[in-house]
């Protein structure tokens, strides 16, 4: 009786750790590999992009070296905040810190989604000026644009962001156009 | 002399060893450009990282007959690499511009390339890179760092083609203008003895010079095809250039 | 339902397998392998910027592109491409600039006051203004006492507006002792006014020279302005000008010089003006001489020639420089027949001084060959115009004060042409004679590695209080009392002028790149402070608000020269000056600060003045050797310069020390090089150690063996065997500066020593 009892469950115990791990690690663990952060200022892509009529250009722009400045400095969202615009409080708690951080001659803090890693080269004006794109083709969230910036998320390991790009996705897309492959196009 | 494969850019580089005064300006110019460290004790040469290494050649003769030259030593860039065709993970390439690349993320320390490189151009970093206090400030954005572990070496500067590149692409060209892109070496060279350029453009200075009586490669006999050309006008430098038998005249490159 | 261990084990092979199913192995793995991505330091990326200056790492005055990240980290230093002395070029020590200016454990960041005893290295940072008051208290005290010349100032830096601030406030505080430690300079100045009555450095023309002669000058390693030298020789080696432009270098070893010379004609250590002489007989005696130049500018020729046929005919000269007659008879042939000849003097880098007569026979035979103020050979360099600076008024102390006799006696009857002299100074310190220094500053100077030390650290016990601008704690700011540091020069307004050895006027403007990253001040800003504390006419003399004012000051008399032009601008059209183009001086200024340079390339050599009396031609001074010294000292320790290694005031920047070969330094040992026979005669192989004693001191070395040594001689790298800085300096290789063999030159009251008589023993 008891012999047969235990051949039903002969492999209970065994799908249990197969079911159990699966959960921990397809549903919890990516969860638990990321830390949020918030960003420093409440920012809306959507109020600028819209009600602004401002481009990404006006904003994000080149230096006339070629490279490409990527986030504004603090001077450059002064020249349209420079006393505040309307009369929410995320406009005033942005003056606030803004007239703050100008005194200490500091920039914002932002917390840049699509940093790509520290040993990798992207040249914009390739992808812009030379290949056309589109900055929605790979900034996708900010393609949205979002009412609020979400809170930044970094993987605690590698302290990368998930919007970080992939090799395979700059080789997949690299592979179509027919534009070399090799190590020292992206890599520096 | 062979043509050497490749697309309409084949960057390389011509030394003048007649111009060359040993000052050591191109190899610091070098240590700064690409971040390279260094560590208190730097006097055992075979484990020191100096992508631009400064040789001294003597002439072997007696007082008053000797004389010695100097001889910096960037990696070849071999069109016909021996260390590329070795590495098992596939961290280092010839590339279209003939530049003989190097990843560190991919690379896992094997050392099958220095062994296989027959110019000692390759250096593995036996120890992380170490700042005293201070001077991770001057580390140059452009150039990223090789950790512990893994193989490192000259690059052309290519990090100063991606940026001449981004320049050119600003203003819608393809194309890059001779000068745009040099090397920090031969910028910093105070007699002018390192030019570097494409030497697919015969309207360039290193094509021209590539082509001089006075040129040679090292280790020619290989068949590495290094795109660094040497000239001198010293036969006794030339002949260290290579393994000659005892009678054998020095040759040009052929 | 009990769980036995054979559920257990299923349990844990499910969760194994389960999670080989997930993402988290491999997520993990990846992740791990991201993060070794990051092991090494990851520099801050951001916008570059370039700004122009001037490097002030020697007098050369090379024009400097200095790259910035986010106009805040200063990542590389450049060559500017359109300066006229380096044309883009730069020399490893300019290039290793940033070294200074980052390493901090080498800097001094605030100003210290010592608490324990001298040289103990306790400290204790005090505030600026404390440490200006510490300092104008004592001077004012020695002033109110009638002391103000026991009041000395050493200054390194010795060229432009900050070290003339420096001269000109101990001028009106009262003091006649402002010295400079010794340059090369200071003997052109001699010798100019000995033979051409004015008082000038001198400058090669070497772009344009075709025969180039040097009497054991480093010429590529670093002697003079390096950039400068490296300029001139890439036009003699380019390929149409092969074969037309000679080098000839007179050496005692196969030095980098002498190795891509056309020619090296080795000779015995210290027997160059002898050479040059033996030549001078050659080509007087033939007739071979420029007679138009020999007319203008000289009397006497009959007296001189009387002296060379007695003592220097060839066969004599050969006998005691081991050159032989039929090579002399060449050279002279060769100097005397050749387009735009020119022939150099100061052995190595300049570091010690030669004898007079040296120069003076080295510098005869330009002018016998007609190469003064012509292209190609030497000219008298311009002289440095403070025209615009404002009258200085002196008070009674002053006066009494500057009436006193300079402690190191330049400038006076023994030396009346010698404007300063170190080690005199501080012999005469140690005795007190004839009176005792109370106050010392020391600026860009380290005289106790680069002198006797001996004698330095008597004199420096001897002064009570001494106070150092160094911005590095090097060995001798390690024994002052107070340190009120510098800034590097990428931290401040200075500038550099003269440009050394540049045959016309370049006026380098040195700006702060970044805010200074320390507690620090400038030296001349240092300066202004105390003066305006001391206030009277010490105040009056230096009536600026800061250095900035004082550099406005210095170029107003560029601007008012209407001449010249700056870097960046296109070539003005002949004879107009680009400088009339800026509106006004404002303009002028704007452009100069941005642009970094003016030069005024068209503006070549002063003329001299009166004659030079030949008949009494300088004869050579000192006793000849005893057969006693010859045995027990049988070699000679010949010093070697090496561009890679710094020998002066600044220590070697970690790139450099680097780059040095097996053939200088072996872990901490100091490597001599000597020839294979002489080691196989003393029975030592490559890589011994030995022990080189000269009269004055001793030191261990290891060997290595070179066939280009001359074999009664071992050759020593000057600069290493410091006991600061960083641990890749410190305590690192020999100081041989202290076992040189030096003697007062009567004519001139300098220290002269080069090669010296030493003893080799297996350590």
């Amino acid at each position: 009786m008891e012999k047969e009892g235990k051949a039903k469950g002969k492999w209970l115990f065994f799908w249990i750790g197969v079911i159990a791990s699966l959960l921990l690690g397809w549903a919890a663990f990516p969860k638990l590999i990321y830390f949020k952060k918030d960003q420093p200022v409440r920012f809306s892509h959507l109020k600028h992009g819209e009600e602004a009529s401002l481009t990404c250009e006006d904003c994000h722009s080149f230096r006339g070296d070629g490279s490409f400045s990527g986030i504004p400095d603090l001077a450059k969202c002064l020249e349209c905040h420079e006393s505040a615009i309307g009369s929410s409080k995320a406009e005033a708690d942005f003056i606030k810190l803004a007239e703050k951080l100008k005194k200490e001659n500091k920039n914002i803090p932002w917390l840049i989604y699509s940093k790509q890693p520290d040993n990798v080269f992207f040249s914009h004006a390739a992808h812009i000026k030379m290949a056309k794109l589109e900055c929605s083709a790979c900034h996708k969230s900010v393609g949205g644009r979002t009412e609020k910036n979400p809170p930044y998320r970094f993987k605690w390991i590698s302290g990368y962001a998930p919007e970080v790009m992939s090799m395979k996705t700059c080789e997949t897309c690299h592979e179509k156009k027919g534009i070399s492959n090799a190590c020292f196009v992206c890599h520096k | 002399m062979k043509e050497l494969s490749g697309g309409k850019e084949l960057y390389g580089m011509v030394i003048d060893l007649d111009k060359c005064t040993g000052c050591g300006a191109c190899a610091v110019a070098c240590m700064a450009e690409n971040n390279l460290s260094f560590r208190e004790d730097e006097t055992d040469k075979l484990r020191t990282n100096t992508w631009m290494r400064l040789y001294r050649l003597n002439n072997g003769q007696h007082f008053p007959g000797t004389r010695v030259a100097y001889l910096p030593r960037p990696c070849m860039h071999c069109q016909h690499t021996p260390c590329v065709s070795v590495c098992p993970v596939n961290a280092t390439q010839l590339d279209e511009k003939g530049i003989v690349s190097q990843i560190y993320p991919r690379c896992i320390g094997c050392r099958y390339c220095v062994a296989a490189c027959p110019y000692h151009a390759r250096y593995f970093h036996w120890w992380d890179p170490v700042y005293p206090k201070g001077l991770e400030n001057y580390l140059n954005p452009d150039v990223s760092l090789a950790m512990r572990g893994v193989v490192n070496k000259c690059t052309f500067c290519n990090h100063r083609y991606q940026r001449a590149k981004d320049k050119a692409f600003l203003e819608e060209r393809r194309d890059l203008k001779e000068g745009e892109y040099i090397t920090a070496c031969s910028e910093a060279c105070p007699t002018r003895a390192i030019i570097f350029g494409n030497l697919k453009d015969p309207n360039s200075q290193v094509f021209r010079l590539s082509k001089s009586p006075r040129t040679f490669r090292l280790l020619e006999k290989l068949g590495s095809q290094p795109k660094v050309y040497y000239l001198t006008s010293q036969d006794w430098i030339r002949r260290q250039g290579d393994n000659y038998l005892k009678n054998e005249a020095a040759r040009k490159v052929s | 339902m009990a769980i036995d261990r054979r559920d257990f084990l299923k349990f844990v092979v499910g969760g194994a397998v389960g999670t080989v199913l997930s993402p988290l192995p491999w997520v993990s793995m990846d992740e791990v392998a991201k993060w070794t991505q990051r092991w090494a330091p990851i520099p801050e990326n951001g916008g570059t910027s370039y700004v122009h200056s001037t490097c002030k790492l020697c007098p050369g005055g090379c024009g400097i592109r200095i790259r910035l990240i986010n106009q805040k980290r200063a990542v590389k230093i450049d060559g500017n491409p359109n300066h006229p002395v380096n044309r883009g070029g730069m020399c490893p020590l300019g290039l290793a600039g940033l070294q200074y200016l980052y390493q901090e454990d080498i800097r001094v960041k605030s100003p210290l006051k010592r608490i324990g005893a001298r040289g103990k290295g306790q400290w204790k940072p005090i505030s600026r203004e404390e440490a200006l008051l510490e300092v104008t208290t004592r001077l004012k005290e020695f002033r109110q006492k009638d002391l103000s010349h026991t009041v000395a100032f050493l200054d390194g830096e010795g060229e432009g507006s900050q070290a003339y601030l420096a001269a000109r406030f101990l001028k009106a505080y009262g003091s006649p002792n402002y010295i400079r430690p010794f340059q090369l300079g200071d003997l052109e100045e001699i010798l100019t006014q000995t033979i051409h009555g004015i008082r000038a450095r001198v400058a090669y023309d070497l772009p344009r020279a075709q025969y180039v002669l040097s009497f054991g000058s480093a010429l590529l390693d670093g002697w003079g302005n390096p950039a400068w030298v490296a300029q001139a020789f890439q036009g003699w080696r380019q390929d149409h000008r092969q074969g037309k432009v000679k080098l000839i270098q007179i050496d005692t070893m196969a030095t980098t010089t002498a190795s891509l010379a056309d020619e090296w004609i080795a000779i015995k250590p210290g027997t160059e003006g002898i050479l040059a002489l033996g030549m001078a007989q050659v080509i007087l005696e033939k007739g071979w001489y420029n007679k138009d130049s020999v007319r203008s500018k000289t009397s006497g020729l009959d007296g001189l020639q009387v002296l060379l046929n007695k003592n220097y005919t060839p066969d004599q000269v050969a006998g005691s420089t081991d050159v032989n007659k039929e090579t002399i008879h060449k050279l002279a042939r060769d100097f005397s027949s050749a387009q735009h000849p020119v022939a150099l003097w100061g052995k190595g880098k300049g570091e010690l001084p030669v004898s007079l007569f040296e120069a003076q026979a080295v510098h005869l035979l330009n002018l016998l060959a007609g190469s003064i103020n012509r292209p190609g050979g030497v000219y008298l360099q311009p002289g440095v115009s403070y025209a615009s600076w404002p009258k200085m008024p002196l008070d009674g102390t002053a006066q009494k004060g500057l009436a006193q006799p300079r402690l190191d006696g330049a400038l006076s009857s023994n030396y009346p042409k010698t404007g300063h002299l170190t080690g005199r100074f501080f012999a005469n310190a140690v005795q007190k004679k004839p009176y005792p220094i109370n106050v010392l500053f020391i600026n860009e100077a380290n005289p106790v590695f680069s002198i006797d030390e001996k004698e330095v650290l008597r004199a420096i016990d001897q002064i009570p209080f001494i106070v150092s601008f160094s911005p590095f704690m090097d060995e001798t700011a390690s024994l002052a009392d107070l340190i009120l540091p510098s800034p590097t020069f990428l931290e401040r307004w200075d500038d550099s002028y003269p440009s050394l050895g540049v045959p016309f006027p370049v006026y380098g403007l040195t700006k702060p790149v970044l805010p200074p990253l320390h507690d620090t001040l400038s030296m001349g800003e240092a300066i202004l402070h105390i003066a305006k504390n001391l206030g009277g006419t010490v105040e009056e003399a230096l009536p600026f608000k800061n250095m900035e004012g004082v550099l406005k000051q210095s170029a107003k008399g560029l601007y008012d020269s209407r001449k010249g032009r700056l870097t960046n601008e296109p070539l003005a059209e002949k004879g107009k000056g680009i400088s009339a183009s800026f509106e006004s001086f404002d303009k002028f200024w704007e452009q100069l600060v941005a642009q970094g340079t003016w030069y005024h390339a068209e503006n070549r050599g002063e003329e001299g003045k009166g004659r030079w009396d030949l008949s009494s031609f300088i004869r050579r001074s000192g006793e000849p050797e005893t057969a006693e010294t010859q045995a027990q000292y049988p070699f000679w320790m010949v010093p070697q310069s090496l561009l890679l290694l710094q020998s002066g005031y600044l220590a070697n920047p970690p790139f450099l020390t680097k780059s040095l070969g097996k053939e200088t330094l072996i872990k901490n040992m100091l490597v001599v090089q000597m020839h294979p026979n002489t080691a196989g005669s003393l029975s030592l192989r490559e890589g011994d150690g030995v022990v080189i004693s000269s009269m004055k001191k001793k030191i261990r070395a290891r060997i290595h063996l070179f066939e280009g040594a001359r074999p009664d001689c071992v050759f020593v790298p000057l600069g290493l065997g410091h006991k600061a800085f960083d641990p890749t300096l410190k305590n690192r290789g020999s100081n041989p500066y202290p076992m040189l063999d030096t003697v007062v030159d009567p004519a001139t009251g300098l220290e002269v020593g080069w090669a010296t008589r030493v003893k080799i023993k297996k350590a």
